[in-house]
């Protein structure tokens, strides 16, 4: 006789297993990074809105730089043609550059091509994807300067089957991860067109019975927040001025 | 029995797989996919919406670059850079005139004319700290509206005072006249004055030049006289007869003395006396740090606009690779 408890589950389990085949999405892998892609700018997006409430999001503390998504663009095409070389063996050769900044998100596409040193004849096309990170004031000329970080690669090959699908495998095996960052430490920092003055000098002067003596204050600028949207990246700055020593040769 | 058991061993595993199947590589399907971009773009115009009014970024200018200083960040800094360059501001007088003359009538013997007396005063110097207090903003146009405090905190003077009494009837009879000069010193009261005016912005090549428009400004300085000036003029009273001293004391000299000082002297600040052209501290300019590269950057203003709650400036940016013929000129910009 068989045991009426496994026989439920064995019976339970077939039913489970058709309803959830029936079920189950029907989208691959491609609609799964999609709706990935989609979920996490909602909840960025979210969570402007959210500051944007509060004042926190463009708000009145801050100093506000916009910087065209096609200003960007113009800024890492000029550290292309890139030509690099991943573990010796496979070497990278980027060319093209999209920028977009929408829906909280900043957006980076980099097209190009790799091929392997032992085959040569097997070229794999290659889009790189990622993100501009690191918005900061750079080195003591003032300017805002950012980096381009990657985090996904997607490779078509092309060229002898053989030699391309081990290309293929190659690359998704050694580029992803910490051959992205290694890729993207090679792109130059972008400088951004936009200097903040560090120091604020005031010469010593007379006008009638009025005398004011020599000044010197620091400029503090800082960046507090990045926001992707509408096509700008938009770098909000915490600006504050304090004093330094009076400096009698100091002029304006 | 074993072949139920397998059924069901089989079952749980194909149940397992096609859950993690459906957890991490099974995709939403069409009516989601579309649902989701739906959600996605409401969301996002939802986003733009608000922060487009929020920022005031519909104000601003079609640039390339954009440099928005919102009306309280301007004031914050602005304390903050007046309260540093204005920390040692000093006024100083010289060879200021005070007077003052009238006749002194009081009950001496019925009610009549005492005498008349005039008091000069020549003060050499007066030095005076002014202290600024924080600026109000406004933003109109082109133009930012300051209203600015200014304390004159501490300060002394020095100088002569000549007291001059022409005695009548029976008080010019007992006290004749009299002609006399004391040195004297004093303190400046404090006192707070506001200074308003404005800054009229315009773009000048990279950033904004903010040039200032303050008209000119009368301040009255209030002097207290020192301790040791009244012990001066108490003794000139005192040394004088018993008949004299009550004429004197009817004159009420130590506060005539105290009215003309406590007036003060009127002083003429120039015009923009405190305040100096400035260049906003944003620069809109190609980086000069970079290593050589074949670049071309041109950088043209776009505009300026000054709305009540920010200040929008903006550049059209245009950067490129310098074509051969251009790279064998020599680069530009």
């Amino acid at each position: 006789m068989p045991n009426p408890a496994l026989f439920g589950v064995a019976v339970g389990g077939l039913v489970f297993v058709s309803l959830g085949a029936a079920a189950c999405p029907q989208g691959g892998p491609r609609a799964r990074a999609e709706a990935i892609a989609l979920r996490r700018q909602m909840d960025e997006l979210r969570r402007l809105l959210a500051a944007a409430e509060k004042d926190d999001v463009l708000s009145s503390r801050h100093v506000a730089v916009g910087i065209r998504q096609e200003l960007v663009r113009d800024l890492v095409q000029l550290t292309l043609p890139l030509e690099a070389a991943v573990a010796g063996q496979i070497a990278f050769r980027l060319e093209t550059a999209e920028v977009a900044f929408q829906g909280g998100e900043s957006r980076v596409t980099m097209r190009g091509r790799a091929r392997r040193a032992a085959t040569p004849e097997a070229l794999a096309d290659l889009t790189v994807m990622g993100g501009i990170h690191g918005v900061r004031m750079a080195g003591r000329g003032g300017y805002l300067s950012a980096r381009v970080a990657l985090d996904r690669i997607e490779v078509r090959g092309s060229g002898a089957e053989g030699a391309r699908g081990e290309l293929v495998e190659r690359l998704v095996e050694q580029v992803g991860g910490t051959g992205l960052t290694s890729l993207a430490e090679q792109i130059p920092p972008l400088e951004i067109p936009v200097r903040f003055e560090r120091t604020l000098s005031l010469d010593a002067g007379t006008v009638g019975p009025i005398s004011i003596a020599p000044a010197r204050l620091a400029l503090r600028v800082e960046v507090a927040e990045v926001v992707a949207l509408d096509g700008r990246l938009w770098v909000l700055l915490d600006v504050s001025a304090a004093p330094q020593k009076a400096d009698a040769g100091g002029a304006r | 029995m074993k072949a139920l058991r397998r059924l069901a061993v089989l079952t749980a595993l194909l149940g397992g797989g096609l859950f993690l199947y459906a957890r991490f590589w099974m995709g939403p399907g069409p009516e989601e996919l579309e649902r989701l971009r739906r959600d996605h773009a409401a969301l996002r115009a939802s986003v733009e919406r608000q922060l487009r009014r929020a920022g005031g970024v519909a104000d601003a200018p079609e640039s390339t670059l954009l440099v928005g200083v919102p009306a309280r960040v301007a004031e914050r800094v602005g304390a903050e850079v007046v309260a540093g360059f204005l920390r040692e501001v000093t006024l100083s007088l010289h060879d200021l005139k005070v007077r003052k003359e009238d006749e002194v009538r009081a009950t001496l013997l019925g009610r009549r004319t005492l005498g008349r007396f005039s008091l000069a005063l020549a003060l050499a110097e007066v030095r005076a700290r002014l202290r600024p207090g924080k600026p109000r903003l406004s933003f109109a146009g082109d133009l930012v509206r300051v209203a600015l405090p200014v304390t004159i905190a501490e300060g002394s003077g020095r100088g002569r005072l000549r007291f001059q009494w022409d005695g009548r009837g029976m008080a010019g009879a007992v006290c004749g006249d009299l002609d006399t000069t004391l040195q004297v010193a004093g303190t400046v009261v404090p006192g707070t004055h506001t200074l308003e005016g404005a800054f009229r912005l315009s773009t000048e090549g990279s950033t904004i030049v903010a040039r200032p428009e303050f008209g000119e400004v009368k301040v009255r300085v209030p002097i207290e006289p020192s301790r040791e000036t009244w012990n001066a003029v108490e003794a000139l009273v005192s040394q004088r007869s018993a008949v004299c001293r009550t004429a004197l004391r009817a004159a009420d000299l130590q506060e005539k003395l105290r009215s003309a000082l406590g007036r003060g002297v009127v002083v003429t600040l120039p015009r923009n006396a405190l305040a100096r052209e400035m260049r906003l501290p944003a620069a809109i300019e190609r980086p000069v740090d970079l290593p050589e590269r074949s670049m071309h950057l041109d950088v043209r203003p776009s505009g300026l606009v000054v709305s009540p709650g920010r200040l929008w400036y903006g550049a059209t940016v245009e950067v490129r690779k310098l074509t051969v013929d251009e790279e064998a000129r020599g680069p530009s910009s």
